[in-house]
């Protein structure tokens, strides 16, 4: 044969060598970053309003401890329903647009519209439509998680080749064939790139939903924490948000793991103000 | 074998092009290509070399004049199963390992996974893919990824072979080494072969027939049997008639306003 093949594929003993190298700096600066910062509070005697350090928030955790699965669970629950909603509607979205140029043209504009109007001064109206409860907010983050999913989504569906599709069409002149065996699986890397880039929305999203009126959940905890001037209670519900932020987007990573058949790094931005 | 047959009856092809201005692709094309022949379709790019072969597999209309494949319309052609296409690009499914990506076509035909599983394993070892049936095209280099995608295509079975720049994408040497394995291929089924090339000496080696064509619109220039005989090896190469061939060709080529 004259030609070579590729290399093949790291071994398992070099892939989990491979994930120490990965990881390993970023576990380091965290580590550095909470020292610097914990030294920083301790030797400059900072008080607690102006900066809580590591210790004074894990303290907090532990006093309000009981009540922290509550709001956790509560934010976790207007997530979920929110990212369901938007990405169902970003799925649908993106079925109308691949399929008719007219509908494109129209459609666009208003995507563009969804994600330039700033989300923060709509949730006040969102109140006075809907009340304090879940649905204003599962309307927020429904709002914010649908764009990233809708765009990749059609993105990767166009982005087939079109030869691959004529392949079919020597055996099986359907479209519906084409799509199931070429379209969709060409399509599942940009689908879960925008499926990650939505769930770090949907976090942000619950978290302004929250803000306007609720009476749980990080986003009141952290508005609490504000208004009261219990800045460790602050610092404490943007550490919560944060943590369940990255723990979804490595739910959403794993799943792609298994369902796709290659990751595409997410670069975009999500459109988030 | 008439079955395999091709005719091509005053064929054109004219197209509005994206300016609103009307683009004529093709003119006038007439071409008897007979059942197990291997026959070349030779030109500069946009010379509409690539127009009839998509018209061939029916993907495609022409605008006037008619296209029979052994008396059917090329759909029907596509539709009972006997066209094979092998692109450009080696257009393999990156998701699919090289065995999966062999069984494809005939596993959307409908073929039970054993059968299909066996004739797949049958053409990875005849284009020389032996033991890589589980790599991922990803994987491979891309000869080898062009070698999967001629042995999905003849793993259809089809009884007509669409090739269109196959080797166009490779490297010198790899291009030689693959025109000599598709003729030992080619050998023993004897399907009729439509080879689209932009190289003459692809061309002469491997044909029994050689269709120039000239752009602007596309038309042809001349018709030229090869008369090497068969089999065809690397030594044929070196002969005068190649090189005759090859000189007669470059000059029909350049009769068309003295550039090519």
């Amino acid at each position: 044969m004259s030609s070579q093949p590729v290399k093949k594929a790291d071994s398992p003993k070099t892939w989990r060598s491979s994930w120490w190298v990965n990881n390993l700096p970023a576990f380091l600066g965290v580590c550095l970053l909470v020292g610097i910062w914990q030294s920083y509070v301790t030797i400059f005697n900072i008080s607690t309003f102006l900066l809580p350090s590591p210790m004074d928030v894990a303290r907090v955790a532990m006093e309000i401890g009981p009540t922290l699965p509550g709001h956790i669970g509560t934010t976790l629950y207007e997530i979920f329903a929110g990212y369901l909603l938007g990405n169902l509607f970003a799925i649908a979205i993106a079925f109308v647009i691949i399929n008719s140029a007219f509908a494109e043209r129209m459609i666009y504009p208003f995507l563009v519209m969804s994600q330039t109007i700033p989300k923060i001064a709509i949730a006040p109206l969102l109140v006075i439509w809907f009340g304090t409860g879940l649905v204003p907010k599962v309307i927020i983050i429904a709002l914010l998680c649908f764009f990233p999913t809708a765009v990749n989504a059609v993105q990767g569906l166009k982005s087939v080749d079109s030869n691959a599709m004529d392949l079919v069409r020597l055996v099986d002149n359907s479209k519906w064939v084409a799509f199931r065996k070429v379209q969709f699986p060409n399509s599942l890397p940009y689908f879960f790139a925008g499926l990650k880039i939505s769930m770090a929305s949907a976090v942000i999203g619950a978290i302004i939903a929250e803000w306007v009126g609720a009476q749980k959940g990080l986003g009141y905890l952290i508005l609490y924490g504000a208004q009261s001037l219990r800045t460790d209670l602050l610092f404490l519900g943007v550490a919560g948000a944060m943590l369940l932020g990255i723990s979804l987007y490595g739910v959403v990573a794993v799943a792609e793991k298994l369902f796709s058949w290659k990751s595409v790094e997410v670069r975009a931005s999500s459109g988030v103000e | 074998m008439a079955e395999s047959s091709i005719r091509f009856d005053h064929v054109g092809v004219t197209y509005l092009g994206s300016s609103g201005r009307r683009v004529e692709a093709v003119r006038d094309v007439s071409l008897d290509v007979g059942a197990s022949q291997f026959v070349s379709i030779l030109g500069p790019s946009g010379c509409g070399k690539s127009t009839l072969l998509r018209m061939l597999a029916g993907f495609l209309k022409p605008s006037t004049g008619t296209i029979t494949i052994g008396g059917q319309t090329p759909l029907q052609a596509r539709e009972d199963g006997r066209l094979g296409v092998v692109f450009q690009q080696p257009v393999l499914l990156p998701w699919r390992t090289v065995q999966e990506n062999v069984e494809f076509l005939l596993e959307l035909k409908g073929v039970a996974k054993a059968d299909r599983a066996e004739t797949a394993q049958r053409y990875i070892k005849m284009v020389g893919l032996a033991g890589f049936d589980k790599h991922f095209p990803s994987e491979l280099s891309g000869g080898m990824q062009q070698r999967v995608s001629i042995a999905r295509a003849l793993a259809f079975g089809p009884s007509i072979l669409l090739m269109d720049e196959p080797f166009g994408a490779l490297d010198a040497m790899t291009r030689d080494r693959m025109a000599f394995d598709l003729l030992d291929i080619w050998k023993n089924d004897r399907k009729t072969v439509v080879f689209v090339t932009h190289s003459i000496q692809e061309a002469v080696f491997l044909s029994d027939l050689v269709v120039v064509m000239t752009p602007r619109p596309g038309r042809i220039r001349s018709i030229r049997p090869i008369e090497l005989g068969r089999p065809r090896a690397k030594d044929d190469r070196l002969r005068a008639e190649f090189t005759e061939y090859t000189r007669m060709f470059l000059q029909d080529l350049e009769m068309e306003d003295g550039v090519v």
